[in-house]
């Protein structure tokens, strides 16, 4: 009797191996960590909350919330149109970039960089081809997102 | 392999005399030194290191106006001795009034040629004297005197250039190369000559020649190979250009012809048919597949010829039907009014139709475009983190561990934590993935702009029957208006639109055939252009080069055998048919081999060189060769003596090797006997003091 094709299929061993995934460039720890070290580095007094750091990280992400981010700032418009996001994400490069030595918390406050924090930027700054639009986003706005510029941006929920 | 005599054979050749330097001074006379040379065979010129030996080889450029050969400096490149203060044997020394060298050559025809250049004084060391006689050896004689300019700018190709005038003395027919900028320019002699000297300094260790890189020359190292070899890849280089040359106009010229034939077309919301879009592509020669223009009517395409016989079948039926009494013309007008105010609404509905898939192709196209935008962005993302990644520090390495230096876990690579990070592509697998990605978006984008061409040539179309339709309608409202005994003013109407369109038409069907006729010789032409083109050999050597350089290989290697080369054996060794350099198991010989069989190499490789005169008649190598210094990096004595004995064969092939050593007299001595040469000394300073 001549065998079902379909049976002889389901008959014999399987292997799956699943595909690689492919990973946004965003997501990648090193662009990441790096883009965190080079806001941290951009903001007046080289040291920034994590307000800051959370905003333009989100900021700095895409070419669109750049230009959105960068009318906000300029009070060219409302920040609703731009509303922050939290970035799990960006939390978890931040805490990597402590844990690898590149970055610290002051007073529980604020993160400011290590020797080696600034020395990996003064080697990075040395291929002017890297980063090259996040560096120039982060030149123009970085000094103006203050701690004070941030409160008005994003005033804090009234308690009863 | 010895037959063919060098000189007189091949023409090319140019032999030393006699070298002459002279240095008046503000106080202590006349110092300088006279070296005759014997133009054919080995010349061995003997003096003190450091006495200035090698003064004596830049004297010799400097006076052939090829001192860029040395340097790029304006000032003469030789020694202060010349230029500022000599020193007597007592060292006492003298201030410098006024210096020169003189040169005597020979070319093959054995006409000879005595020049003068100043180093030092009054006079202007960019100007070069020339006699064309033995003025130095035989100064009693008469000659002709000529001027000649150094090494500036163009000099090359003015008659004014010493360059020229010695390119025209060795019989050199000086061919064109490329430029880096694009053009071609002469092949200056300056990057010729090195390969028949080897200067002291850094002479040695350079393959193919210390060559000048200041011309911009493409690929200029490998230039003078070619040439001295006669290798035919020089020529298979210029026709190159030239056919590219040709090619780029003709392409150019064809596109003109072209674009104007697709605005043809749109002018009347037409499209071509079996005209071939790219100048390499042929017109069809089947018959049914001639080049035609098509019109839109009716929602079908018909050729312009077609559409011409049916308004004139229109407009002679229109002509000879006879005049209609009003009644009929009212009727008539009625009944095509009727038609056309049906159909004006279906025209319409069309047209909305096709304005909003148009709308609906656009909106895709800017869809696509943002995705390849969001695209491009990661792209730039992706590749920064790999630069990053192959900066290759130790602070590098830092930001991304192995694994976590806290719990020890593997490093993640990615912030994705709901996936499993063992599982996510590579940097280099997911560049892939997003160019392969930009690709497909960018075929689909061109695909949808061709949809929107399209369409809007649909939508000018049916515009253009709307408008027609109603400009028709008004004119049988008016005929139906004025019932009269005259021709109604739909059919005057008529008929002017229908003999205006004709004539449109016909004035495009001529336009139209004369760019077709203009354009298949043209397309024609290309097609020949590029089947020559490719005729020539990809890598440019053709088998008779390929055959000239393993006879090159050869003699190198057979010399590498006798001088007792260590590094690998000899057949090991090859010349690479890329850089014309010597290469191990297809790895540069600079890597891997020790200093003094560099040097071994280095004489295989010039007096090779020079020895294939002899074998090919196609070569054009000068026939001498100027040795400085040959026995470096302490190159053991038998080596050398084996050397000397080689160079010495130059005679019986017609040829002159000049070489200058220092080495310690008795050594010298020894390694001399038996070997055929013409020695000679100077003892001490080379410049002494002469009678005035």
């Amino acid at each position: 009797m001549k065998s079902d094709p379909f049976e002889d299929l389901l008959n014999c061993a399987y292997t799956l191996t699943p595909r690689p995934f492919p990973v946004p460039g965003d997501m990648r720890p090193d662009w990441r960590i790096v883009t965190c070290l080079m806001i941290i580095n951009s903001v007046r007094g080289k040291k920034a909350a994590l307000e800051q750091i959370h905003f333009l990280g989100h900021a700095i992400r895409r070419r669109k919330n750049r230009a959105l981010a960068m009318a906000v700032i300029e009070s060219k418009t409302s920040i609703l149109i731009f509303p922050v996001r939290v970035d799990p994400a960006l939390g978890v490069a931040l805490a990597m970039a402590v844990g690898l030595g590149f970055v610290r918390l002051e007073k529980g406050k604020s993160y400011k960089l290590t020797d080696d924090g600034i020395q990996l930027l003064e080697l990075l700054n040395q291929d002017p081809s890297l980063f090259q639009e996040e560096r120039a986003f982060l030149n123009a706005v970085g000094k103006k997102v203050t701690q004070v510029r941030w409160r008005e941006l994003m005033p804090k929920e009234k308690t009863e | 392999m010895e037959g063919i005599d060098a000189k007189g054979e091949n023409g090319m050749s140019l032999y030393f005399r006699h070298l002459s330097l002279r240095v008046h001074t503000v106080e202590g006379g006349l110092f300088g030194v006279d070296i005759p040379f014997k133009i054919t065979g080995l010349n061995v010129i003997w003096a003190d290191n450091t006495k200035g030996k090698s003064n004596c080889v830049n004297a010799i450029l400097y006076a052939l106006g090829l001192e860029k050969i040395l340097t790029n400096k304006k000032a003469p490149p030789l020694k202060s001795v010349m230029t500022s203060i000599i020193k007597d044997d007592e060292e006492r020394s003298y201030a410098v009034a006024e210096s020169y060298v003189e040169l005597e050559v020979e070319n093959q025809d054995g006409s000879v040629l005595s020049i003068k250049r100043q180093v030092a004084g009054e006079g202007s060391t960019d100007l070069i004297q020339t006699w064309d006689g033995p003025k130095l050896t035989q100064p009693e004689g008469t000659y002709i005197q000529k001027d000649f300019v150094g090494a500036i700018t163009g000099s090359a190709l003015r008659s004014f250039g010493m360059a020229n005038y010695l390119g025209q003395f060795l019989g050199w027919d000086i061919p064109d190369v490329a430029r880096f900028e694009g053009g071609t320019s002469r092949l200056y002699l300056e990057t010729l000559i090195p390969l028949a000297f080897v200067e002291q300094q850094n002479g040695w260790s350079v393959f193919p020649a210390r060559v000048p890189t200041q011309f911009g020359i493409r690929d200029v190292h490998k230039r003078g190979v070619e040439f001295f070899l006669g290798l035919d890849v020089s020529e298979v280089e210029k026709k190159k250009q030239e056919l590219s040359q040709a090619l780029e106009q003709t392409s150019q010229q064809w596109y003109r012809l072209y674009d104007r034939l697709v605005n043809l077309a749109k002018e009347h919301n037409g499209k071509l048919d079996s005209v071939p879009d790219q100048p390499d592509q042929e017109f069809s020669s089947d018959e049914d597949q001639e080049p035609q223009l098509l019109l839109s009517r009716n929602k079908k395409w018909i050729d312009l010829e077609t559409e011409i016989s049916l308004l004139r079948e229109r407009l002679s039926e229109l002509t000879a039907a006879p005049p209609k009494s009003s009644e009929i013309q009212s009727i008539e007008a009625e009944h095509e009014l009727s038609n056309l105010l049906n159909d004006l609404p279906y025209k319409q509905a069309a047209f909305d139709d096709l304005q909003k898939e148009l709308s609906l192709e656009s909106d895709r196209i800017q869809s696509l475009n943002d995705r390849l935008a969001d695209l491009e962005e990661d792209l730039v993302k992706h590749r920064d983190a790999k630069k990053l990644r192959d900066i290759g520090s130790t602070l590098q390495d830092k930001l991304s561990p192995a694994s976590c230096p806290t719990c020890l876990r593997k490093w993640p690579s990615t912030l994705l934590f709901e996936k499993d990070s063992n599982r996510a592509m590579t940097l280099e697998e997911n560049i892939d993935l997003i160019n392969g990605q930009k690709d497909m978006f960018q075929r689909m984008k061109e695909q949808s702009r061709g949809v929107v061409r399209e369409k809007k040539r649909q939508v000018r179309a049916i515009e253009d029957e709307m408008i027609s339709h109603r400009s028709r309608i008004r004119a049988l409202k008016e005929t139906l208006l004025s019932r009269s005994e005259t021709p109604s003013v739909a059919d005057v109407q008529a008929r002017i639109t229908l003999e205006s369109s004709i004539r449109k038409l016909e004035n495009t069907l001529t336009e139209f055939n004369d760019l077709i006729r203009r354009l298949k010789p043209v397309q024609k032409e290309y097609k020949r252009l590029l089947s020559e083109k490719d005729k020539l050999p990809a890598s440019g050597l053709s088998e008779e080069d390929i055959v000239k350089l393993n006879a090159w290989e050869d003699r190198i290697r057979n010399q590498l055998y006798t001088y007792g080369f260590k590094t690998c054996l000899p057949p090991e060794i090859s010349i690479s048919k890329q850089t014309f350099k010597p290469e191990q198991a297809g790895f540069e010989l600079n890597i891997e081999a020790s200093a003094s069989d560099l040097i071994r190499m280095k004489w295989a490789y010039q007096l090779g060189l020079m020895e294939m005169s002899s074998e090919f008649s196609t070569s054009r190598h000068p026939q001498f060769l100027i040795l400085d210094e040959p026995r470096q990096q302490s190159v053991n004595r038998f080596g050398m003596q084996e050397l000397l004995k080689r160079a010495s064969l130059a005679r019986g092939r017609n040829q002159q090797v000049i070489l200058m050593t220092s080495e310690e007299k008795p050594i010298l001595e020894e390694l001399l006997q038996g070997v055929d040469h013409h020695l000679y000394s100077i003892d001490g300073l080379i410049l002494k003091k002469m009678p005035n």
